[in-house]
């Protein structure tokens, strides 16, 4: 009997989850859902309230009267999932919001009378660019961000069609549409013809709507001008009154082009929110039924997901389809997904990434994945070292299993560019000698962060002649604290560098000094003016700012070595991994000197302690698993209440509460 | 690797951007009330925070001009300078090795430097300058250097710079203004500023918190021997 109920309640609650979930078209590209019946578990409604981020928030919503101080009054469902998502499309980017609600009456309650009203009513709020919808179940809330650039096209393009004038300074420059309202820039858009003239109503919906609007005013407006320059006296200066003509006729051309413009808008806003209405309403193409992935992630507990797939979002990849390579890229690139669960847990934050691609590419993958890190690289990690990341791609086998999957798809493509690409491709590989090439890009290497340090440095100062109080310019020096930062690459070739700085110095002196086991250089290359240093050891290149690594510690930190737990995390993973120590960062920024109240700064954030993991956990047939570990200080009971404190005190020191940062 | 390691200094070094600097001017008067005028920027000290700024595409926003534009922009502020009147043999440099800006020019007399640094002032800045600025008080005459400008500063400038996050740090800077006669100093009103040994110049040191709470100290005479 137990069991049953069980399953009925489970059933239930999934039936109720999954009515917001379905509320998501299959046209967005990034989709977040926050599971709130997990995260009050993690942190019951009472903490989350005592947080002054809340009750600041809460006292904006409500005036004094009503005021009220606990979240559950606001009407939403707290056992229930949050969702957001971003949609991207020629005309428009939107990202709307779904809060579940269980008191709509209640909900509504924070909003206008006038709103409530129209809430009231079932009707939709339509506020500039915002929609609201409160429905039984959620409100939802989307924000739309109309692209000027297209309408502008579509707005030439009806002046083309019916032989309008376009006003003077609209013109395509360098493959922009170009108007000058006050400096407002329109980026040119693909224009889709065959849509364009598949709507047949369109046209005349636009010059209904049009001339609806200025009543043939602005082209009465034209002709009054032509009429009134041609009367004006003949004595009248010339130049004036050709600038003043043209000067006028300019304005109301503009003006007309943008009412067009304001048209056409008007019409696309009002079918988009009956599109949008109408889908609400009957979500038949939903994410969730149309997009198998979606439906595997959308059904996995956690505390949050997301999903992103990039070949539902026209911006990016689109200059893909113009180069060599391109429509085969684009196809690839196509298949990229990306989704990530994120939980809570006592000893911090848990987030598995996972990134998905075509079986193809996931052979590339995992060719790439097949080396181990290298270990000799761990011992160059120093004690002081805040963080370090160390990665190895087999370069060489991702290259081969790149040359095995794809070149054959290229040679056997109809494409002409497709198969000069093939032809190129194998020319390269048979006269280079790509093992070597591999061998040295990317490298095997490590990344040491090692906190800021004091480094000596020069600077030019000002000596007075007590006499005449005349002055003279000296060298002195200064310290300064400065970021450490090292990069140790593992590579047999190594020696070849050596042979390049010797010359260097034989050519041009003043750019590289030898010292006895390590280079300095002293022609700064990034123009900072701060030292960087150069090793060779064997086959290990050091390169870095830390003086202490190349003078004392060329074989290693090898008796004040990193944390040793540490390492062994770094031995057991592949291709790539970091750990971050951030017990350290408050610290460094009071020093930096960013926030006037360095002790406000410390003591708010000094305990806001974590260490950071990253690494490749593991590699499928089609798919990467990236895994993020935050472990936050025992201070916390688990990583939300260390997220909620973070955000609190960010959005107390931002807002300026503590009087430390006078506005 | 190279951009990693330039992203991450560049990341960090600028956000303390330190406020290190020393400005001197030095004016020289002539009996006549014609003079030499030099100003000198030293950014020495906060080299690697500039460079480091130098080094990205924009900052706020704001595009982050190259060490020629810089360059460029500076020699037509002094062809601008040069054009007023009463202003001759305009020189200046931008040593963006170590940060030094120098200007080096000749004045007729100091109401026409006023005038014209003024006029070039409002140039440079496309915002409504202040209407006290034209109070300000520039002159040698009779034997009788005055300098009031300190109270012109307009409350408001003062406020908005005490409540920046990076006021206390203006400390550590140096202003220095040095007057030069050719004959001795009698008496100054200033009891910061000091007279040289050769009793023919004046130096006046404050640091920039000084003048920001007290824009009052830079308001003084300075009365020379007949």
């Amino acid at each position: 009997m137990n069991k049953i109920i069980a399953s009925l309640l489970i059933l239930f609650s999934f039936t109720f989850v999954k009515a917001q979930v379905q509320l998501i078209p299959d046209s967005v590209y990034f989709v977040m859902e926050v599971d709130l019946g997990k995260i009050i578990k993690t942190v019951p409604l009472e903490d989350i309230n005592k947080f002054e981020v809340i009750k600041n928030n809460l006292s904006q919503l409500t005036d004094i009267a009503n005021d009220i101080n606990d979240i559950s009054e606001l009407g939403i469902d707290f056992n229930s999932k949050l969702v957001a998502y971003i949609t991207e499309r020629e005309k428009y980017s939107s990202t709307t919001v779904i809060i579940p609600i269980k008191n709509r009456d209640q909900f509504i309650g924070f909003f206008d009378d006038l709103d409530q009203i129209i809430l009231k009513k079932n009707d939709p709020i339509i506020k500039d660019d915002f929609i609201i919808i409160v429905r039984k179940n959620e409100c939802i809330i989307t924000d739309i961000n109309w692209k000027s650039s297209y309408f502008s096209g579509q707005t030439r393009d009806l002046f083309d069609e019916k032989a309008w004038e376009l006003p003077d300074n609209y013109y395509y420059l360098y493959g922009y549409d170009y108007i000058d309202y006050d400096d407002i820039y329109y980026d040119e858009e693909v224009y889709d013809e065959e849509e364009y003239y598949e709507e047949e109503y369109y046209e005349d919906a636009v010059e209904e709507e049009f001339y609806k609007e200025t009543e043939d005013t602005t082209i009465i407006e034209i002709e009054d001008i032509d009429e009134e320059y041609s009367n004006e006296d003949e004595d009248y200066d010339g130049y004036v009154y050709e600038e003043s003509y043209y000067a006028e006729k300019e304005r109301v051309l503009e003006e007309r082009f943008q009412e067009v413009m304001d048209s056409i808008i008007a019409i696309e806003k009002n079918q988009h929110v009956i599109q949008l209405l109408a889908f609400f309403d009957n979500p038949q193409n939903n994410l969730l039924k149309n997009d198998p992935l979606f439906k595997k992630v959308s059904a996995e507990v956690s505390d949050a997901k997301i999903y992103y797939n990039p070949s539902m979002n026209p911006e990016i990849n689109r200059e893909l389809r113009y180069i060599p390579f391109g429509r085969f890229l684009y196809d690839e690139l196509n298949e990229f997904r990306q989704f990530a669960y994120l939980n809570f847990t006592t000893e911090g934050i848990q987030v598995d990434w996972k990134f998905k691609s075509s079986e193809n590419f996931g052979k590339v993958m995992n060719a790439a994945a097949s080396g181990k890190l290298n270990k000799k690289l761990l011992k160059y990690i120093p004690d002081y070292a805040q963080g370090f990341g160390i990665y190895n791609v087999n370069s060489t086998g991702a290259y081969e299993q790149l040359k095995e999957t794809y070149l054959p798809i290229l040679d056997a493509s109809e494409d002409g560019r497709e198969l000069l690409g093939a032809a190129i491709w194998s020319t390269i590989d048979e006269f280079i000698n790509m093992e070597a090439v591999t061998s040295i890009y990317p490298p095997q290497m490590l990344i040491t962060y090692a906190g800021l340090k004091e480094v000596l440095l020069s600077k030019v100062s000002y000596e007075y002649d007590e006499e005449t109080f005349q002055y003279t310019e000296i060298d002195t020096t200064y310290l300064e604290k400065i970021p450490m930062v090292s990069f140790v690459i593992a590579n047999e070739r190594a020696y070849l560098l050596e042979k390049y700085f010797k010359a260097i110095m034989k050519l041009e002196e003043g750019l590289i000094q030898k010292n006895e086991n390590y280079y300095t250089i002293l022609s700064d290359p990034f123009m900072i003016g701060v030292p960087y240093y150069f090793a060779i050891i064997d086959d290990v290149i050091i390169f870095t700012n830390d003086e202490n690594t190349v003078k004392n510690n060329l074989a290693g930190y090898n008796n004040s070595a990193f944390d040793r737990s540490v390492y062994k995390k770094a031995k057991k993973a592949k291709m790539f991994y970091a750990h971050l120590d951030l017990s350290q960062v408050s610290a460094d920024i009071a020093t930096l000197g960013i926030y006037n109240d360095t002790e406000e700064f410390l003591s708010r954030f000094e305990d806001k302690t974590a260490k950071v993991d990253f690494e490749v956990s593991s590699v499928g047939k089609d798919q990467i698993n990236y895994s993020l570990k935050i472990n936050t200080n025992e201070k916390y009971k688990n990583g939300a209440y260390f997220l909620f404190e973070l955000i609190n005190e960010i959005y107390l020191i931002n807002n300026g509460s503590s009087g430390a940062y006078p506005k | 690797m190279v951009k990693i390691f330039k992203y991450f200094v560049f990341l960090v070094l600028p956000m303390g951007l330190s406020s290190c600097f020393e400005l001197i001017e030095d004016t020289t008067l002539n009996a006549d009330g014609s003079g030499n005028y030099k100003l000198t920027l030293n950014l020495s000290a906060s080299t690697t925070r500039i460079n480091s700024i130098m080094a990205m595409d924009s900052v706020d926003g704001k595009k982050v001009p190259s060490r020629n534009e810089l360059n460029t922009e500076f020699q037509k502020h002094l062809k601008k300078l040069e054009a007023k009147e009463g202003i001759s043999n305009v020189s200046g440099s931008i040593n963006t090795e170590n940060w030094i800006v120098k200007v080096d020019l000749n004045f007729k007399s100091l109401a026409e430097l006023k005038e014209g640094m003024i006029a070039l002032s409002k140039e440079i800045n496309k915002h409504k300058s202040s209407e006290n600025i034209n109070e300000v008080q520039l002159s040698y005459q009779d034997n009788l250097y005055t300098r009031k400008f300190g109270e012109f500063i307009p409350e408001k400038w003062q406020n908005q710079i005490k409540s920046d996050q990076d006021f206390s740090r203006l400390n550590e800077g140096k202003c220095v203004f040095i007057q030069r006669f050719d004959r001795e100093v009698s008496e100054v009103s200033s009891k910061e500023a000091r007279i040289s040994k050769s009793k023919k110049a004046v130096m006046l040191q404050l640091s920039p918190t000084e003048i920001v709470n007290h824009p009052e100290k830079l308001d003084y005479t300075i009365k020379t021997a007949p």
